[in-house]
């Protein structure tokens, strides 16, 4: 396969460069320093294996002089198909650029695997490292002795068709670091590790708490065991605490009763005056009799004083001669009788004459309505009876008009009454009815009163006869009150004349005014009323001294009976009721106490009874005494501290039993050591399928690596042959070869004679040379399996001495010549020397030269 | 060992009363289950070991035997579980209730020096001491049987425990050993518990053995009627089928055993054949009749199912099934499976083969061919091998320690037919790592 063109759209300093022809065999590029042959190099490489996959290492490769990025080429396959390759940068970076390709017809190929199918395991960086390279790529050994490499340059002959070994191993690699490291749905070994290692850790903290699970237990059981120990004590302690504080309260009961006993003892002075509370409360019955006569006593003797001389008052105005007896005997009734009668009568005749008074301007009123009434109905009744003669008149003569004219009409048959002589009169129906309708309108307006007028002038007229009837009702009135004053003035007449006839009946003389009468019969009144109100009150008074003495006596004598005095007022006078009050409080306080002391003392003993059971209740009282009780208080206290201290253990036991029993019962029914051991054996287990996947992976690498040595082994001894007699011949005989050592891959040269040498010890054309041989030897061994590459070198023969590089230039152009199971190669050579040209194109005189001039390429 | 027939469990009549006992052992209460990464499965199984109790218990009420005997490891004295301790306890106080004695033998899980000494056992149970005693059991006024048993000391009991025992003469009845042991071809690697054979356990003279510490149910020995009753629950895949303890009658002519299902989880291997799946919805389709299958296939007793499915058969979604989740998606999708019983899906083991012609591939002579060659030769070399897997894993072991020590660790424990199973498993890798060609340049 070889290059039958390329162009270069845009790549460094070249912009649109094209070369075509190119031979199967040696091209020859010449061109000064910086005219572009490493960036012609470049290009191929590119074009071929794809762009770096380093964006700032594509940047150095962006075209500088215009131009798209990339290019393309033509490649002949040995098939003597054509296939255009073109490459532009782009994409993803691992892809190498925007790769495409095409037939001879400029057809598409959609097979991308074809180019790598072409390179039959050649990879870029091999390719750059062995079929295109430069002077400074050349120097170093490194470059073939990387794995990938050797894999590379053997896996031609690996085995058509098969991945070479290096990329399986590299793919085997990657999936055992894969496998160690995890993905997103597994963790890494690592991760499993340090869960191992913790899950580990877990356990043994948790396997050390499991096992104290007897310890607990026991301690639990030990706690319980003390626990009702503890409260067997307290219990007892109870007992005698409620044993004790039982006698505590007898001994309080039975000092109550003995006090109790004490208190009534104490009573006994006041026995007296319990026993005459009754007669007190008796007396006090009395005492509001008693304090009511008190409080009216004064009263009541100044109200008799004042009848007393209300009574001789009156007496004396009756004047001499009157005297109880007197008053007494007096019928005071008649004055009355009399004094009536004349009252009576005068009035009577007040009355009367209000009346006649009354009446007077009652009939002037009316008489003056009267007249005023009876002159309009005159004048009313004086006036036409029709009310407008001429209206009548006109109405009248309208309707004999009328009549006329319908007479005309009808009987004479006149439709028309001349007036003047161009005026005349229509008549027809309707002017005759016309003329009757007014005629009869006009009449009933001057007609007689009638309807509403009329009723007006008869109402008028029926109060007029009203207004008569009521003045005439006046006048009869009037007359009968003037009637009436006659009649009293007669009969006041007679009651004066009794009136003289009964004040002389009673001694006072004759004339006297009723008036005078009148204050003599009240005084008489008056006194016999004073006398009477003296009686009372004297009876009263006597009343009160009963009621106050039946006080003061019983009082007085039960004060003496107690030794005691009565309360005194300030004026030294005693104070009974009072008194009475305060031996009652002290007589009723002294009882209420005695019952109370002795209620007490009964319930007290009642209990003390019945606490004593079946003792004798005289027997048990007596096992009481007053000093008992500190004693028993002590105890009391002695127990409650006892009791105290055993309460505040158990609580303490109580809360170990708690947390223990808690902890047992975690340990009991805890899960967590099982999960941790489950989890435990569960990475272990993931961590089993790890290692197995990893181990698989690794022995399958082992077992490729084993295979391919034992390959190469077969193998390596044709290359190493090729590389001598390549490198034998370059240096004309002074080397006889190399040899490789496949335990380390390591090189030495063999001299002609003696030891052999490390290729460091050579000159620098010397190693440049045993390096290029290897290379060629390499591809030759490749190309063998698989399709010739194109070779790309770049002036790799600089530090070569004349003489070696004509054989050198001979060596390469046999490579491009077929021979024996090695097929021909082409060569495309970059140099800037002149003598290399001549080197080259005496080796063959037939290969084409191209000069590279600032970027361009010309033939 | 398979279950003998009935006819070959006859043993002569001795003449003594009919006694009925029910015999368990290894409950191994609350213990962890390894190889499980599901947290809800996990609870499930360790709820499960009580559950086994809780049935064992309604059995002896329901069975009414003249008592029970435990032979050892009814927990696991590492987890240090009180929880599982309390719980024999109150299976204990519930057999008392049910007027059950109890026959207890600690093994070597639940040493003697392992009970927890504040949680004591009722009247009813008779714990076994390190030396050998026996208690008689009466029925109806008469001695009916002579319980013999001994507990192990200490976790690694390492005496013929069996050796100490003797019949009593005194009794002319049925005698009962129980002893947790390993009797010689019955165990793999734990032969040093309580070793002995089943010569040793007929020289006792003894007319029944009720024996724990071996998982798998088994009758050694008609007569004597020696029994493994096996685990009451499965602990691990490697733990098929039911589970459970066995109720024997002892007639006056023979011993019969009766199996009662006592675990509610069962552990099974579901054999997933992909022959010829071509894609996704088939391998869907095939895996949800796989387990409604199972479903069908479980018994009553059974009320979950722990499966491992093991991928076979050759199909070109061989390396999906490999390189991505295609088997833990339909794991999410369709487990648990809800139906009766529920199945739990614990892994996938994909031992599936791509659609080559690995004969032709041995022929080539390239790279692929050179592999496999030595893939060949390997697998008939052991200890080459192990010198390969070891160069492998050293070789890439990263300089991290932790990491390195996991590494070791879970590679060093591998046997020789895991170690075939990981060359088998690499050699899918190398295919699939070599053919087809991986794409490594830009192009």
């Amino acid at each position: 396969m070889y290059i039958e063109s390329f162009k270069i759209d845009g790549f460094g300093i070249f912009a649109g460069a094209v070369v075509e022809s190119l031979s199967p065999g040696l091209s020859i590029f010449m061109g000064d320093n910086e005219a572009g042959k490493s960036t012609c190099l470049e290009f191929l490489r590119v074009i071929l294996t794809g762009y770096p996959a380093s964006k700032a290492a594509i940047d150095k490769l962006a075209p500088v002089r215009g131009g798209s990025p990339g290019g393309s080429l033509v490649l002949r396959t040995d098939g003597n198909k054509t296939l255009h390759v073109t490459r532009k940068p782009g994409g993803l970076l691992k892809n190498g650029g925007l790769l495409s390709l095409a037939d001879s017809d400029g057809h598409p190929l959609k097979d991308s695997g074809l180019l790598q199918a072409i390179f039959h395991g050649i990879s870029a960086n091999v390719y750059r490292a062995v079929f295109g390279f430069s002077l400074y790529e050349l120097q170093t050994f490194d470059t073939l002795t990387q794995g990938n490499v050797s894999s590379a340059l053997y896996g031609a002959s690996f085995g058509p068709g098969l991945t070479p070994p290096g990329v399986a191993q590299q793919n085997l690699d990657n999936k055992m670091k894969r496998i160690l490291a995890g993905d997103k749905n597994s963790p890494s070994m690592a991760d499993y590790a340090a869960e191992l290692e913790q899950l580990t850790d877990n356990i043994k903290a948790v396997t050390a708490r499991h096992e104290q699970y007897d310890e607990f237990a026991s301690e639990l059981d030990k706690k319980r065991s003390l626990l009702t120990e503890q409260r067997g004590r307290k219990n007892g302690l109870d007992k005698e605490r409620a044993r004790l504080q039982h006698r505590l309260d007898l001994w309080k009961q039975w000092d109550d009763w003995r006090k109790a006993g004490k208190e009534l003892e104490s009573l006994a002075p006041d026995s007296a005056l319990r026993d005459a509370l009754p007669e007190m409360n008796t007396l006090a019955q009395h005492k509001s009799l008693y304090q009511n006569a008190v409080n009216s006593q004064s009263e009541l003797s100044a109200s008799l004083t004042r009848a007393r001389e209300e009574k001789n008052h009156f007496l004396h105005s009756l004047g001499e001669g009157w005297d109880c007896a007197r008053i007494r005997a007096t019928d005071r009734s008649l004055h009355q009788a009399a004094v009536n009668n004349i009252n009576r009568a005068n009035d009577e005749i007040e009355c009367a004459r209000r009346a006649v008074d009354k009446a007077e301007p009652a009939i002037d009123r009316e008489n003056e309505l009267l007249q005023e009434t009876d002159l309009r109905l005159k004048s009313n009744l004086a006036s036409s009876s029709a009310k407008n003669l001429p209206l009548m008149a006109l109405g009248l003569t309208l309707i004999v008009c009328g009549f006329a004219l319908l007479a005309a009409y009808w009987r004479f048959d006149v439709t028309a009454l001349p007036v003047t002589e161009t005026l005349a009169l229509p008549i027809s129906p309707l002017s005759g009815c016309l003329a009757l309708l007014c005629g009869v309108t006009f009449l009933a307006g001057g007609l007689l009163r009638s309807g509403l007028e009329a009723k007006r002038y008869r109402q008028e007229r029926e109060y007029l006869q009203k207004r008569r009837d009521a003045y005439a009702l006046h006048i009869a009135l009037q007359k009968q009150a003037a009637e009436r004053m006659q009649g009293a003035e007669k009969r006041l007449c007679a009651a004066k004349k009794a009136w003289n006839a009964y004040t002389e009946g009673l001694g006072l003389g004759k004339d006297l005014e009723p008036a005078t009468v009148r204050a003599a019969l009240v005084s008489m009144e008056k006194f016999l009323a004073a006398e009477a109100e003296c009686g009372h009150l004297t009876k009263i008074l006597a009343e009160n001294s009963k009621n106050q003495e039946a006080l003061r006596a019983p009082l007085q004598e039960l004060l003496v009976r107690l030794e005691r005095l009565p309360l005194l007022y300030a004026n030294g006078e005693p104070d009974w009721a009072t008194t009475l009050d305060m031996l009652l409080k002290d007589a009723q306080d002294a009882s209420d106490r005695h019952t109370k002391i002795a209620t007490r003392k009964q319930i007290v003993e009642d209990a003390l009874r019945r606490a004593a059971d079946k003792t004798p209740l005289e027997e048990f009282l007596a096992s009481f005494s007053p000093d008992e009780e500190a004693g028993l208080m002590r105890n009391r206290s002695d127990l409650e501290g006892k009791y105290a201290a055993l309460q505040e253990a158990e609580q303490e036991i109580q809360g170990n039993i708690a947390v223990l029993d808690h902890t047992v019962k975690t340990l009991s029914t805890a899960d967590d050591l099982a999960e941790l051991r489950q989890r435990w054996e569960a990475v272990q287990e993931a961590l089993r399928v790890m290692c197995l996947d990893w181990a698989r992976h690794a022995l399958a690498y082992e077992l490729i690596a084993q295979a391919q040595r034992q390959f190469q082994n077969e193998h390596q001894p044709r290359i190493v042959r090729d590389v001598s007699a390549m490198f034998k011949s370059i240096t004309g005989g002074r080397w006889r070869g190399i040899s490789v050592s496949l335990a380390d891959s390591s090189l030495n040269i063999l001299p002609d004679h003696g030891a052999s040498l490390s290729p460091e010890s050579l000159s620098r054309g010397a190693q440049e040379q045993v390096y290029l041989a290897l290379r060629l030897a390499y591809i030759k061994n490749h190309a063998r399996q698989a399709c010739a590459l194109p070779l790309v070198m770049d002036d790799v023969l600089v530090n070569f001495d004349p003489t070696r590089a004509e054989r050198t230039a001979n060596a390469l152009v046999q490579f491009t010549e077929k021979t024996g199971d090695c097929p021909s190669h082409q060569i495309l050579y970059f140099t800037c020397h002149p003598h290399t040209v001549d080197a080259l194109s005496k080796a063959a005189p037939n290969a084409a030269l191209f000069r590279i001039e600032d970027g361009r390429i010309r033939a | 060992m398979p279950e003998l027939a009935p006819e070959e469990k006859r043993i002569k009549p001795r003449g003594f009363l009919t006694v009925r006992y029910i015999h368990a052992a290894d409950l191994h209460l609350d213990t962890a289950f390894y190889g499980i990464a599901d947290v809800r499965l996990a609870k499930l199984l360790r709820k499960a070991t009580f559950t086994a109790l809780d049935r064992l218990v309604q059995f002896c009420e329901s069975e009414k035997p003249d008592f029970l005997v435990l032979a050892g490891d009814i927990y696991n004295q590492e987890d240090c579980s009180i929880k599982a301790q309390l719980a024999l306890r109150d299976a204990c106080l519930s057999l008392q209730r049910a007027a059950v004695r109890v026959f207890l033998a600690h093994g070597n899980h639940d040493p003697l020096s392992s009970r927890l000494a504040t949680v004591a056992l009722p009247d009813n149970v008779t714990v076994f001491g390190t030396a050998p005693e026996s208690h008689v059991v009466e029925k109806q006024g008469a001695v009916v049987a002579v319980v013999h048993g001994i507990s192990h000391e200490r976790a690694g009991e390492s005496k013929n425990l069996a050796s100490l025992f003797s019949r009593d003469q005194a009794h002319d009845c049925f005698q009962l050993g129980v002893l947790h042991c390993a009797v010689t071809g019955q165990t793999g690697k734990d032969r040093s518990y309580a070793p002995c054979s089943v010569a040793d356990l007929r020289a006792s003279g003894l007319d029944a053995w009720a024996l724990g510490h071996v998982h798998e149910r088994c009758v050694l020995s008609p007569t004597p009627f020696i029994a493994y009753c096996g685990n009451a629950q499965g602990l691990h895949i490697n733990e098929e089928g039911d589970r459970g303890c066995l109720l024997v009658t002892v007639g006056s002519t023979a011993c019969e055993s009766k199996f009662l299902p006592l675990g509610q989880v069962q552990w099974k291997t579901l054999a997933f054949d992909l022959e010829g799946a071509a894609n996704v919805n088939d391998v869907e389709a095939r895996l949800t009749r796989l387990l409604k299958d199972a479903a069908a296939g479980a018994n009553n007793a059974c009320a979950d199912i722990v499966a491992r499915v093991t991928c076979t058969g050759c199909t070109a979604l061989d390396a999906q099934l490999r390189n991505t989740d295609l088997l833990q998606t339909l794991k999410g999708r369709l487990a648990p499976y809800a139906g009766s019983p529920n199945i739990w899906l614990k892994d996938f083991r994909v031992e599936t083969s791509p659609e080559i012609d690995r004969e032709q591939y041995l022929l080539r002579e390239d790279l692929l061919g050179c592999t496999l060659q030595r893939i060949d030769a390997l697998s008939k070399d052991r200890a080459e091998l192990q010198s390969v897997i070891n160069a492998a894993i050293g070789g890439r072991t990263p300089r991290n320690a932790s990491t390195k020590n996991l590494l070791a660790m879970h590679t060093a424990q591998l046997d020789d037919e895991q170690r075939l199973l990981l060359l088998r498993e690499a050699e899918r890798l190398c295919i699939a790592s070599l053919s087809p060609s991986a794409r490594s340049c830009h192009t």
